[in-house]
């Protein structure tokens, strides 16, 4: 179990954003599905066009295919940008809870742990510091990041990239 | 020397040659005699020598004619030539001649009917007269702009049937023949299409239309969804008795 977060409660997103997120980042990996289906269909084009046929995979092997997309999609975006699609369109960033990137190693456990087991996602509605099952166990933190065109007020999000100070540690 | 002296002095002349021509009568009458004589005696005596001297004669007569016609040919060539070079014919003509007269007698139709145009044409070589012909300087002289100015197009065009010309026109012809990739090949539509970007300003247009969104419907879903996670994180606060919830976050916003 990891150490509370450098961040305020009210700064840490939510489970009403993060779902909305996270289903924004379903499409995304649907997308990403539809891709990788034509592209091993115009490669058996191309190996074979005069007995071409569909793929028909099987349920197995599409869930496969969907966790193994998800799992490199989710890792890249965190562990580059601290973002996935989702998180941007909601205005969402994965950081650790000292404040900086995930590392990839972090990254791609959080995607297999989020993969594997989405309602861990439920706990950032129980837990006082909106953290979910996955958070706690790999130390991370996800926390509002974006800025309004209008209107006075700080710039970054409350809970911003760098640590903010005077934050209870331990667990929500 | 005076006119009456020229006179006098081309009479007198005139009589002593009368005079000399007269009294020469009787010896040109027995000169013409004794000629007679002898050459009847030297007939009767040597005919042959008379037929050859006869045919010798006849031939150098003839031989004399021609030289005294070349000899005139060329005086009078010379003559003609002296005489071109010191009359000026042009002013001698003007003077002398009545050229209305002559020209009111010619017979200009006549003349014009036994003209054989068909055969002057057939000789005519017009080939080799056009190739004489230099076109580009005949353009270059042409002052086309009053040309144009001069032609009412407005009275030509209204003397178009433009709709037989249209019915008349096998657009499918004209349509087969057209090499469009050709055309196509010598378009630049990479540049055409720069400039209509260009003009277009589209990352203009997209940053307007981004930034509208960002403002408008994505900062309202992100306020709301904000404010949906403090009603449920206050909403389990209560439910599981945890004390006063943090405040909730201001939408964050720009300097």
């Amino acid at each position: 179990m990891t150490h509370g977060p450098d961040v305020s409660p009210a700064g840490t997103a939510g489970i009403v954003t993060r779902t909305l997120a996270a289903i924004v980042d379903v499409v995304v990996v649907l997308v990403l599905m539809g891709t990788a289906f034509l592209a091993v269909a115009g490669v058996r084009f191309l190996v074979s066009p005069v007995g071409f046929s569909w793929p028909a995979p099987s349920w197995a092997q599409s869930l496969a295919a969907a966790g193994l997309l998800a799992v490199g999609y989710l890792t890249a975006a965190w562990a580059t940008s601290g973002r996935t699609a989702g998180a941007a369109v909601l205005g969402l960033r994965v950081r650790s809870v000292g404040g900086a990137r995930l590392g990839w190693f972090r990254a791609a456990l959080r995607a297999a742990l989020c993969v594997a087991f989405p309602p861990g996602l439920a706990w950032s509605a129980v837990g006082r510091r909106r953290r979910s099952v996955q958070d706690l166990l790999v130390g991370s933190v996800v926390v509002y990041d974006w800025v309004s065109p209008a209107g006075g007020g700080s710039g970054r999000a409350e809970a911003g990239h760098g640590p903010v100070t005077g934050v209870e540690e331990g667990e929500p | 020397m005076d006119p009456t002296t020229a006179r006098l002095l081309l009479g007198a002349g005139s009589g002593a040659a009368e005079l000399v021509w007269r009294a020469g009568a009787p010896v040109r009458a027995a000169s013409a005699g004794l000629l007679r004589g002898g050459v009847a005696v030297l007939d009767r005596v040597s005919p042959g020598t008379v037929a050859a001297l006869v045919r010798r004669g006849r031939r150098e007569r003839v031989l004399l004619a021609r030289w005294v016609d070349r000899l005139l040919r060329e005086v009078v060539a010379l003559v003609v030539d002296a005489l071109l070079r010191t009359v000026d014919l042009t002013a001698l003509v003007r003077e002398h001649v009545a050229l209305d007269e002559v020209a009111a007698g010619l017979d200009v139709d006549a003349v014009a009917a036994r003209v054989d145009v068909d055969a002057i044409v057939a000789r005519v070589d017009l080939d080799a007269a056009v190739r004489r012909v230099d076109l580009d300087a005949i353009v270059r002289r042409l002052d086309l702009d009053r040309a144009v100015e001069r032609v009412d197009v407005e009275a030509v065009v209204r003397r178009v049937d433009l709709d037989s010309v249209a019915a008349g026109l096998d657009v499918d012809r004209v349509a087969a023949r057209l090499d469009l990739d050709a055309v196509v090949r010598r378009l630049d539509l990479v540049g055409i299409a720069r400039e209509v970007v260009d003009a277009l300003d589209l990352p203009g247009i997209i940053r307007s239309s981004t930034g509208a969104l960002t403002s408008d419907t994505v900062r309202t879903v992100r306020s709301e969804a904000m404010n949906a996670d403090g009603v449920v994180a206050g909403a389990m606060d209560r439910l599981l008795r945890r004390g006063a919830p943090p405040p909730a976050p201001r939408p964050p916003v720009l300097p």
